[in-house]
This record gives structure tokens, sequence and C-alpha cells, in this order.
């Protein structure tokens, strides 16, 4: 049986501190979800709730239409919006599939209409990139980062910018 | 000292008046609904009609309703909004009132849009008969 050195075995033993520590890499909860094909995230302490589509909607009239009505959960009125304006994509205020994303940020609470709720995931922070310029311009003043989610680009977006700039009437 | 009974803010009684326009219903504070009376009777005051901010969709459904004459308060006057479809009168407790969710407050079209009816399995639109008489008559 051959003898391993004490120095082999602290410097083993300082490898698996180190693993340790890469285990610890801070992780963020992402809520990844589609809109018009597609696929975007919001941070998940933004999302209080996913809200199954088919809650009734109740329309309300005297709104922009990409206020989509109210729901009542459990009591509260909740307002539900589309994002196809603001961001720019083709899809739009027809939408009644998909979930709704209870959102709050910019001290508004309010129901975001997805089309598809595809996961939640903690994601190591280091695999989220920096945005590039070849952005869209629309996206540009709402994406945090992009990550790559089973083959496919996400874009995350600001959940605060994304509310900020709904109430101040854009989209 | 008299002993002072506080009712729960949600266990008071709200008037309201619900203006149905095909499947459409908006609410008005009762105190602010004077009179209804069928158009064809004649008044000296100033009558707005409702279809000049109802959607077309709506116009279309209620083609054929006959419509009525409600007099409503204003800011210091009263008027008269013609309007295509039925009048029905309502209490519920205050618990069915609720506030406008903060991001309509801030993206509504409508001025007079006040705030939101909890009534049978509903969620409808209560709005002040004072802004909407400037909407009506901005938007006529």
């Amino acid at each position: 049986m051959s003898n391993t050195s004490v120095d082999e075995l602290l410097a083993r033993k300082a490898e698996a501190v180190d693993e340790i520590v890469d285990v610890d890499e801070p992780l963020v909860k992402l809520v990844i979800f589609a809109l018009d094909e597609r696929f975007f995230a919001f941070k998940g302490e933004f999302i209080k709730e996913v809200i199954p589509a088919s809650e009734p909607l109740f329309f309300v009239p005297g709104m922009p239409a990409s206020l989509q009505g109210v729901i009542n959960l459990r009591g509260d009125i909740e307002s539900v919006i589309l994002l196809q304006g603001l961001l720019q994509l083709t899809g739009g205020s027809e939408s009644s599939g998909g979930s709704i994303l209870l959102g709050e940020a910019a001290g508004i609470r309010t129901g975001i209409r997805v089309d598809r709720l595809l996961d939640v995931v903690d994601l190591p922070e280091s695999l989220l990139q920096a945005t590039p310029e070849s952005l869209p311009e629309a996206l540009q003043p709402y994406v945090d980062a992009l990550f790559e989610f089973q083959g496919k680009a996400v874009t995350l977006l600001d959940l605060e910018k994304v509310l900020d700039a709904y109430q101040q009437g854009w989209g | 000292m008299g002993l002072v009974l506080t009712v729960p803010v949600d266990e008071l009684d709200i008037s309201l008046v619900l203006l149905h326009q095909g499947q459409q219903t908006l609410v008005l504070e009762a105190s602010q609904v004077v009179a209804c009376q069928p158009l064809r009777e004649m008044s000296n005051l100033p009558l707005l009609k409702f279809s000049d901010i109802s959607p077309g969709s709506l116009a279309r459904e209620t083609r054929n309703t006959p419509s009525l004459k409600l007099t409503l308060r204003g800011e210091s006057d009263v008027w008269q909004l013609q309007f295509p479809g039925g009048v029905e009168f309502i209490e519920l407790k205050a618990s069915c009132l609720h506030p406008l969710p903060p991001l309509m407050q801030k993206r509504r079209c409508w001025p007079a849009i006040k705030a939101l009816i909890e009534y049978q399995g509903r969620i409808l639109l209560l709005v002040d008969s004072r802004s909407l008489k400037n909407q009506l008559a901005l938007q006529s």
C-alpha cells in the first residue's frame, strides 16, 4: 500500500474546501416564461404567485388595450396586463391562455399574462451574461441579463423597470 | 362618557344604481342619481349620450334597446344621461367595494372611473357622475 504525503493530503483537502465554496456560489431564482415564442424571465423575488389562466378575468372598459381586466384573487382585486406592446412583440390583446404571473415591483402589484410558464429554476449568478448591443432597441431599457435554458436564449427582464415604464403610459 | 360603538367599515351599507347595457354593467352611487325616466319626457336639463364613450360593440348590442334618461348630480348642478339599457337599484355591504388597483388608477382612459364593485360573482365598474359629465362633454 502506498503512502500519500501529508502535503498531498493537505492539498486535496484544500481542493475539497474550494469545491464546497463553489457549491455556495450565489444562486438566483428565475421564473422563465414564453411570450410570443420568445423566452423571458423575471427574478423570482418579484413574482409572488403563478395563477392559472382559468381564473375568471373581468373586462374593465375605459382602460388601454394592454390592460386586459381584473381578477378576484381570494378577495383582492388585481389588474392583469399584457407586455407585448411594451416589448414590441407581435402577439397580443386577445391572449387568454397561458398563465398569469402576479408580480410586485416599483410599488405596483399586478398580474402579467404570459403565453406559457416554462420553469422556475435556481441558476448560478455566474451564468447570467451581460446584454449584447445587438438586442432589439425596444427591449434594451428593460433587460438585466441573458442566459441559456434548454439550449435557448432567455432574456431576463427587470420587473421594476417594466412596471415603472408601464405605469408611466408605455405599452 | 358615553359608549361609542364603531361599525367595521366592511359592514356599512352602500346604495348603488346599476346601469345594464348589453353584457356590460356600470355602477353609480345612488346618491348621485336624482331621477330616471323614459327618454321621450321633455326636459330643459343638459342631455349627454352615454354612447359617446361606449365601445362600438356595445352600440351594436344595444341598437334596439329603448333609451332611458337619468338625471344625475354634477359638480354644482344636475344633468341628464341618455342611456340605452336597464337600471337596477341595489344595496351592498362595503366589503364589495374595492379601490382601483394602482396600475388602473394610473392608466385609466376614462377619468370618471372611480372604483370596482364585486357583485354576483362579477367585477363591475363604479363611475363618478360628476367626472362622467365632464368626460362626456369633452368627447361629444
